[in-house]
């Protein structure tokens, strides 16, 4: 690919509106330290005892379940504010 | 039907179909027509490469022994796409902007395009990696070996060694070694993107994923009614239950350090580098990429324990290697057909990061160590050879060829011993040392070159002898005892205990020491050193990403010398004349710039050849190229900082605003000080002329009041008149010598002094000024004592304004004199640039504070309402403006009750002490 093509896909980067700019990286911090606590003790060993939830280990869907939460939420906020949310690349 | 000869040939047929996949993809992407640059999900796919064998059959083995310990591994990197607008967001803009190729080029690049640091991380890439590229030989070998035995299940360890011929690790091997050349060096490209690579890799992605929720979906449907069923049989067994929890895993140290290595991994190991940096087309992908990969690796670990649980269930007692399961449960069901799409899955798994890692090594190695050692040689005159693609090919097809061979031979030699695990975490820590360099070049703009050296060479020393010597020993290179007594019996110095740190699993221990190292030499390195100009220039287009990203970065930065046509020369020696003609003209194109053949190139045109070079040789080799031809020289610091960006200009302005109001607050302080001392001026005018008038009328009164006498009383006594008619006369000279001191003072002050100044001999005005003053003290009765040399120097002076200083300190110290004993002395001494005057009295002396104040107007010394004024009170600053203006100063000195003692000096002529300078020089 040429220097310009590359260029213009990064000022193509730059087609998200600019006030959810603050939003998106608040977004990121927030879901990274939540993930980052829930996932190491001591909140872990809130869940770490031999229980079931449903027929399943405790632990294993605590770590499971935030996890895909973690997931869902970031896939709400990373395309957050484009002007063209599902275009071009679909 | 699971014969070697079968299973092979499915091996090949899904090696070729990859060959396939890949020609496809590089098909499309010269028509234009990319498979990739509209496509997220393919870079988010590409991007799961991070999933190797290890993820494939170690974490089953890692759940079987220790409960959930495999999941912080995937739990890290999700951490780190959680980050994204931070963290990955910023590296990739960054990259983009300078055209970065690799993890070495990007650490290279940030500090000052160094060839050493480049050459450092490169070294660390490839002797960190190297394991793990052998880890995944070694699962194909195993997995191929366990599969042959069908339907027996029988531990690899027990069988005999298969010869090199035969072996699977060694054949996968060289053919991906050819798949590596063919796709990822089959031409020079400015952009180091290998879109047909990446898309047979998200297709592996696919495979393995499939492959392995297949497996999972048998073991917990097929074999079980579901997860419940599975679990609750689990925990009917005591053995099992304690993999539910935390309590057979091995702490929480580790799984917190296993955590900060993993989200280090996902940003630092090459192969990751590779795929979500340098061959990611657009930026926007990231956006799917945040929640796909997650995704992508919350699925594929959702079916690891219960395969391991299953396993466990269906082989007590440890026959198998839990590192087998996903293969062996499908095998002991006599599930042919999923035991070979298992293998086919592990095959992709390995396969998929052994392509990325030996591209990725194989441009640092080319780019970042033996190009720049290349170009060093000038003996090679490498820099004037016509066409360097060939070379550039050829090394980096030697380095992937290298690269594997050099796997191949560490899995036969020392890997047969290790977990799968083991290997991983081995290369994740060697990753990890290069997170500090990275993670702080991009938010600490102050971070030097020695600074990254440092911290990386320290931090690789920790992790040779913390994790890679300690593993030589279990493999039996070393002694044992290396391990449990430490070298030479040194217990200190115990690999897994060192200094004495213990009750650390041995991987928190190593990340410990290797991150105290690394972190400290970093910050210590970079606080104690300074940045050169490029490293600054550098620094600031990293860290201050947000605001460059559109555009040119580093145009201005090169005030070189170059025609056109040099540069399309030296670009063409590297990806093609043609294509160098071509991106040229199309820059200058963009930029509405006509460009003739032999024009002399613009900084920004000098700097887009740079880059593009960057595309292909990486930073440090395209600088030293781009001197070759273009002899500039980086500007100035000053320069930069201002060219560079809008913090640092408004960081100027507001230094500069705040210099002006200091200063107003000085000017303002200045101002107030003039003020206050004009008011005082003021005053001192108010009380000159009060001072004054009060001395004008008293001789005025007394000579008004004879006269009224006299002319009152016309019968006066003659005797009685004459004495009345003298005092009036006295009184008269008086008010007249009043009236031309102050006339004469105003002059001076006023500058409008006529001067006759010249070369004279003082002797003769001094003798002349004691003659004048001989009836005073033969009056007076004082003795007069002088003491001068026969000659004197000639001094630059006029003569009467001199004798009037001295006349009037000699009437002054005749009036001081007290008690019976009146003395006065008189000396000249002859100094180096002067002579001095000195006039001593035996008078009751001058207080210490009013030393000064006598020279000023119409102050006394002793003075009291009821003391008799025995002068003008002008006499002394007469003096002081004509001595200062000759040049030389007047001061006194006294002690109270024992006289006064009035010097002054006057310049010798010709010395230089004129009146310029005289001032502040005279002999305290």
């Amino acid at each position: 690919m040429t220097d310009q093509r590359r260029d213009r896909r990064i000022g193509k980067d730059d087609d998200r509106d600019p006030r959810h700019e603050s939003r998106i990286r608040e977004w990121s911090f927030t879901l990274f330290l939540a993930g980052a606590i829930a996932f190491t003790p001591p909140l872990m060993m809130v869940f770490d005892r031999p229980a079931m939830l449903f027929g399943l280990p405790l632990l294993y869907v605590y770590l499971f379940a935030l996890w895909g939460a973690l997931i869902f939420l970031a896939a709400r906020i990373a395309s957050h504010g484009r002007r063209h949310p599902r275009a071009p690349e679909d | 039907m699971l014969q070697g000869w079968f299973i092979l040939t499915v091996s090949f047929a899904y090696v070729g179909l990859l060959f396939a996949i890949a020609y496809y993809g590089d098909k499309r992407a010269t028509e234009g027509r990319s498979l990739i640059a509209n496509s997220p999900s393919i870079y988010a796919l590409s991007i799961a490469v991070y999933c190797t064998s290890w993820t494939y059959y170690g974490s089953v083995g890692r759940a079987a022994v220790n409960g959930l310990d495999f999941l912080p591994i995937y739990l890290g990197p999700t951490l780190v796409f959680l980050l994204w607008w931070f963290l990955l967001r910023r590296i990739l803009r960054i990259s983009k902007a300078n055209h970065i190729t690799s993890i070495a080029d990007f650490i290279s690049s940030r500090y000052g395009k160094s060839t050493m640091l480049g050459g450092l991380v490169t070294v660390i890439a490839v002797v960190g990696i190297l394991p793990y590229i052998s880890l995944q030989l070694k699962a194909v070998a195993t997995s191929f070996t366990v599969l042959l035995q069908y339907p027996d299940v029988v531990t690899p360890r027990t069988l005999p060694e298969v010869p090199v011929v035969g072996d699977l690790a060694f054949l996968i091997a060289l053919l991906m070694s050819a798949f590596a050349i063919l796709f990822g060096t089959r031409h020079i490209d400015a952009s180091e993107q290998h879109e047909g690579m990446v898309v047979a890799v998200a297709f592996e992605s696919l495979v393995k994923l499939v492959a392995f929720v297949a497996v999972g979906l048998f073991v917990t449907y097929g074999l079980r009614d579901g997860f419940g069923d599975l679990f609750a049989a689990a925990a009917r067994d005591p053995d099992l239950a304690r993999l539910l929890t935390m309590e057979a895993s091995s702490g929480y140290p580790q799984w917190v350090t296993m955590t900060i290595l993993s989200m280090a991994a996902i940003l630092c190991l090459p192969r990751q580098f590779q795929v979500s940096v340098v061959e990611n087309v657009n930026p926007r992908h990231l956006d799917r990429a945040v929640w796909l990969f997650p995704l992508y690796l919350l699925v594929i670990n959702v079916f690891v324990l219960p395969i391991a649980l299953s396993g466990l269930l269906h082989f007590p007692g440890g026959q198998v290697d839990a590192d087998t399961f996903v293969l062996t449960l499908p095998m002991v069901e006599r599930q042919e057909w999923l035991a070979l799409l298992v293998f086919v899955g592990g095959l992709s798994a390995a396969t998929g990061m052994v392509i990325v890692a030996s591209i990725a090594l194989s441009t640092m190695i080319c780019n970042d160590l033996v190009m720049p050692i290349l170009l060093r040689m000038t003996w090679l005159r490498l820099t004037e050879r016509e066409d360097l693609t060939g070379l550039l090919l050829a090394i980096r097809r030697g380095a992937i060829v290298m690269v594997l061979l050099l796997g191949y031979l560490y899995y036969r030699f020392i890997g047969e011993s290790h977990t799968l695990v083991t290997i991983g975490l081995l290369s994740f820590a060697a990753a990890a040392q290069f997170a500090p360099a990275i993670i702080g070049g991009i938010f600490w703009r102050g971070a030097t070159r020695i600074g990254a050296l440092a911290g990386l060479s320290l931090g690789f020393a920790m992790w040779i002898y913390t994790l890679l010597l300690p593993s030589f020993a279990l493999s039996g290179w070393l002694s044992e005892a290396f391990i449990a007594e430490g070298p030479l019996g040194i217990g200190l110095l115990k690999p897994y205990e060192l200094f004495g740190l213990d009750g650390l699993d041995y991987l928190s221990h190593a990340l410990f020491w290797t991150m105290l190292f690394n972190i400290g030499g970093y910050v210590l390195g970079s606080v104690v050193s300074r940045q050169s100009v490029p490293e600054q220039v550098q620094a600031a287009l990293f860290v201050d990403i947000h605001r460059h990203a559109g555009d040119q970065p580093g145009a201005t930065f090169w005030r070189g010398t170059a025609t056109v046509d040099d540069l399309v020369d030296l670009v063409g020696r590297f990806v093609g004349r043609e294509q160098a003609k071509r991106a040229i003209a199309d820059h200058a194109q963009q930029r509405n710039l006509k460009i003739g053949r032999n024009r002399e190139a613009d900084p920004a045109l000098i700097s887009f050849a740079e880059r593009t070079l960057a595309g292909v040789i990486g930073a440090a080799s395209a600088r030293i190229m781009l001197h070759t031809v273009a002899q500039g020289e980086v500007v100035g610091i000053d320069e930069v900082m201002q060219i560079l960006d809008e913090t640092s200009q408004l960081l100027e302005y507001s230094r500069q605003l705040e210099q002006k109001s200091r200063a107003l607050e000085a000017a303002t302080a200045e101002l107030r000080a003039a003020n206050e001392r004009l008011q005082e001026l003021d005053r001192m005018k108010d009380d000159f002329i009060a001072t004054v008038s009060h001395e004008l009328r008293t001789p005025l009164t007394s000579i008004r009041s004879f006269g009224e006498i006299l002319a009152d009383n016309p019968d006066l006594e003659p005797e009685e008149r004459d004495r009345f008619l003298a005092v009036i006369i006295r009184e008269s000279e008086r008010l007249t010598r009043l009236i031309n001191e102050i006339l004469d003072l105003a002059r001076m002050e006023a500058g409008r002094m006529t001067w006759e100044m010249a070369d004279i001999d003082p002797k003769a005005a001094i003798d002349e000024a004691l003659a004048a003053t001989a009836s005073l003290f033969a009056g007076d009765d004082i003795q007069l004592s002088t003491r001068m040399p026969d000659a004197l120097p000639l001094v630059h002076a006029d003569r009467d304004r001199l004798i009037q200083v001295v006349v009037n300190l000699l009437s002054n110290a005749a009036k001081f004199t007290r008690g019976p004993d009146r003395r006065v002395e008189f000396e000249v001494r002859v100094e180096p640039g002067a002579i001095t005057v000195t006039v001593a009295d035996n008078g009751p002396g001058i207080a210490w504070g009013e030393r000064e104040r006598i020279f000023e107007k119409f102050q006394q010394a002793g003075e009291s309402p009821t003391d008799k004024p025995a002068g003008t009170g002008l006499g002394l600053p007469i003096c002081r403006q004509i001595v200062t203006h000759f040049g030389g100063r007047i001061w006194v000195e006294s002690n109270p009750g024992n006289g006064a003692k009035f010097h002054f000096t006057v310049p010798l002529a010709g010395s230089k002490g004129g009146r310029a300078d005289g001032t502040g020089r005279a002999a305290e």
